[in-house]
């Protein structure tokens, strides 16, 4: 056993090491000083690049052994570092002065409740193997199919007639459970489920990292606490953060490829575009979904931008550049996606003025499950649903002119993508809705719960001691 | 003793002990009523209901919490009396109520941290020094047969023609990996009327069929 935790240790530190070294690339004055916030961006960063790594070299019929993967991401880690060497240092725009206060107990009750989820969440993953139904019979079967074929182009892939469930889904979580796997010697499926605590920890540290760049630290942590005690995060039970599933995972980047637009519309430091390419590119390569998700943050931030940014054509061509990056990407994964078997439901194709028409009967349903999602359950959703509708009834209209209002917009377009999804699928939609809303809704609950946290503080509904940052920001 | 630190140990006592006494009398009650509201498919099957028999538990664990808590008011009353006098002088009703929700939420955090870990306890003293098999096992229940029965019976690298909607087909397709499943592009076909020529091309070795309904029922037969 201690063996195996040194492996993964191990396989976690290559992980951390390529995202820490890549995102020195963005600049000192984040690096250094908001390091909790490096934490939480580089561990998708360094499992993004060693992952699409790896495909990379499967799609070039490049065998997926230990020695291989060790080559890649070791030359991985010595590509950023030179690239570190290389590039010019990004010159600080912010400067400030340090005057941290102790820790009050509130601020201590709070980290505790976050690191107690986080030790409930680390500790349930390896309490049993893959248990959940669609982390076995989806990832976990890719994950296998990968470490024991090293290879993507085998008979269990490519053929239709062999029993595949979702053969079309992305990759990446398959290959990260292969990395896993590999580094310890052999396929172990609990001990392969590591790199889910390991996201819901780096979320945790992104959340506070995104809110903490605004507020002071007793809201900052007031955030957290409210993220990481999320019933459906830890313990839903089929699609938690330890479950095996890719819904959080999705969570996490497409959390992170957010935070890092929105960290460029704000300080308009256009190297977080090269990270919000790549975190883009693995949203899209986590899950179906993602491809979605990353088209509604895009063109919501491109609206935004235009509509608000002094120079807003230099802004959306920036922003076309970076999404022509995640673009480049995954093409080779657009290309493979092609010639595999569709053998469930092809949404795309069903998208028809007909088949919307013969959904809009099923449109009272579906507004009743939502609501019934958002505020009749709490042993899934804590108060959240409670606390923005709050929010909402006493924002004003100037409240929605700022920039944050991007994290409320993706969440609202997530619900009515989805609502347009159960109107055309083609199942039934009382057996589809029940064991699917609450896990597709988890996808953006991050976004929510910080636009909850910016939005209350911008109508002044908290006491300003707590928003208030201790670090005096000049530019 | 203020008036804000007599009505926090109020708060506190009763909710502990309307929370224990819950605890103490579900602790016998059939509670399928509740798999409704609080599971995701709504169905009493074994896994929701084992679930539902760890809330008497949580409970009377959240009862004990709250009376530590009456006590740790009681202890640092003065504290507790000057920031709760001073946010009253500050607070406007709006801020009163959201900070009321993020009170709400915490709760309910709490309340939650105490069902994973009473369910995570049992877990583990369940689970003990079970191999991963065993637990998988487990988790198959009465449908272990047909793994079991596939496991002893076919050589590891079988290739074997699968008849059935059930899903659990994709679970034996994870667990008994490096054995292939493979299933005809036409559902209804019979299995005798699946041309030969089809089974060849894919070195089927073994034909399965499953009940749609009931994965106990199978038929497991080696293609001649």
């Amino acid at each position: 056993m201690t063996m195996a935790l040194l492996r993964i240790s191990l396989a976690i530190g290559f992980f951390l090491a390529a995202g820490l070294l890549a995102l020195r690339l963005l600049g000192r004055e984040e690096s250094d000083r908001f390091w909790i916030g490096r934490l939480g961006f580089s561990f998708g960063v360094g499992l993004g690049l060693d992952c699409l790594g790896m495909f990379y070299l499967a799609c070039l019929r490049v065998r997926l052994s230990l020695s291989n993967i060790a080559f890649l991401s070791g030359g991985i880690i010595v590509l950023m570092a030179l690239l570190n060497c290389l590039i010019p240092e990004c010159k600080a725009r912010l400067k400030r002065s340090r005057c941290l206060h102790r820790w009050s107990w509130m601020e201590f009750l709070l980290a505790g409740l976050a690191g107690a989820c986080a030790l409930l969440v680390l500790i349930d993953a390896f309490s049993q193997p893959l248990l959940a139904f669609d982390a076995r019979s989806i990832w976990g079967m890719k994950a296998k199919i990968l470490f024991f074929q090293q290879g993507i182009y085998g008979e269990d892939f490519v053929e239709p007639a062999r029993l595949h469930a979702h053969q079309q889904y992305p990759l990446l979580l398959p290959l990260a459970g292969t990395f896993i796997c590999r580094s310890l010697g052999q396929f172990d499926d609990r001990w392969g489920k590591a790199i889910f605590p390991c996201f819901f920890v780096a979320l945790i540290f992104l959340i506070y990292f995104v809110l903490r760049r605004y507020f002071g630290r007793t809201y900052s942590l007031a955030g957290v606490a409210m993220l990481s005690s999320l019933p459906i995060l830890v313990i839903f039970a089929n699609g938690n953060a330890s479950s095996g599933y890719a819904d959080f995972p999705l969570s996490y980047f497409l959390t992170a490829f957010v935070a890092a637009l929105l960290i460029w519309t704000d300080s308009g430091n256009s190297r977080y575009l090269w990270l919000a390419s790549l975190l883009g590119a693995c949203t899209a390569f986590t899950k179906n979904e993602g491809i979605a998700l990353w088209g509604i943050a895009v063109v919501t931030f491109a609206l935004l931008e235009g509509l608000s940014s002094p120079r807003p054509i230099a802004r959306i061509l920036h922003l076309t550049l970076s999404c022509t990056g995640t673009l480049v990407l995954l093409t080779p994964w657009f290309h493979l996606r092609s010639q595999l078997v569709l053998n469930d439901e092809n949404y795309p194709a069903l998208l028809t003025l007909d088949n919307v028409i013969l959904g809009i009967g099923r449109v009272p349903y579906l507004l009743k499950a939502f609501l019934r999602e958002f505020f009749l359950k709490p042993h899934l959703w804590n108060v959240l649903g409670m606390a923005v509708l709050f929010v909402l009834a006493v924002s004003t209209f100037k409240s929605w002119r700022m920039r944050h209002t991007a994290l409320f917009v993706i969440p609202g377009f997530n619900c009515l993508l989805l609502v347009l999804m159960f109107m055309i699928t083609p199942w039934r939609v009382e057996n589809l809705v029940p064991i699917a809303l609450s896990r597709l809704l988890m996808h953006t609950a991050p976004l929510l719960l910080l636009w909850l946290f910016f939005q209350a503080a911008d109508l002044g509904i908290v006491p300003s001691d707590w928003t208030k940052h201790e670090e005096a920001y000049t530019d | 003793m203020t008036y804000s630190v007599r009505i926090l140990l109020l708060l506190s006592l009763c909710f502990g002990l309307l929370a224990v006494l819950a605890g103490y009398g579900l602790q016998e009650r059939h509670l399928e009523y509740l798999v409704r509201i609080l599971s995701q498919s709504g169905i009493p099957n074994p896994k929701n209901l084992e679930k539902l028999r760890l809330l008497p538990a949580t409970l009377r664990l959240a009862g004990l919490e709250a009376f530590l808590s009456a006590g740790l008011v009681l202890f640092f009353r003065k504290k507790v009396s000057a920031t709760v006098g001073q946010l009253s002088r500050q607070l406007s009703s709006r801020q009163v109520l959201f900070l009321f929700l993020l009170g709400v939420d915490l709760a309910v955090a709490f309340l939650m941290l105490n069902f994973g870990t009473v369910e995570l306890k049992r877990r583990i003293q369940a689970n003990g020094r079970m191999t991963n098999q065993d637990i998988v096992a487990s988790d198959y229940g009465q449908d272990y047969l047909l793994m079991w029965t596939l496991k002893s019976r076919t050589p590891e690298d079988a290739n074997i023609l699968i008849r059935t909607n059930n899903d659990i087909k994709y679970l034996l397709n994870y667990d008994l990996y490096p054995r292939r499943f493979y299933f005809y592009p036409d559902p209804e076909r019979l299995a005798a009327e699946i041309p030969e020529e089809w089974q060849d091309c894919y070195h089927i070795a073994w034909i399965l069929e499953i009940d749609n309904q009931d994965p106990r029922k199978f038929l497991l037969v080696k293609r001649r």
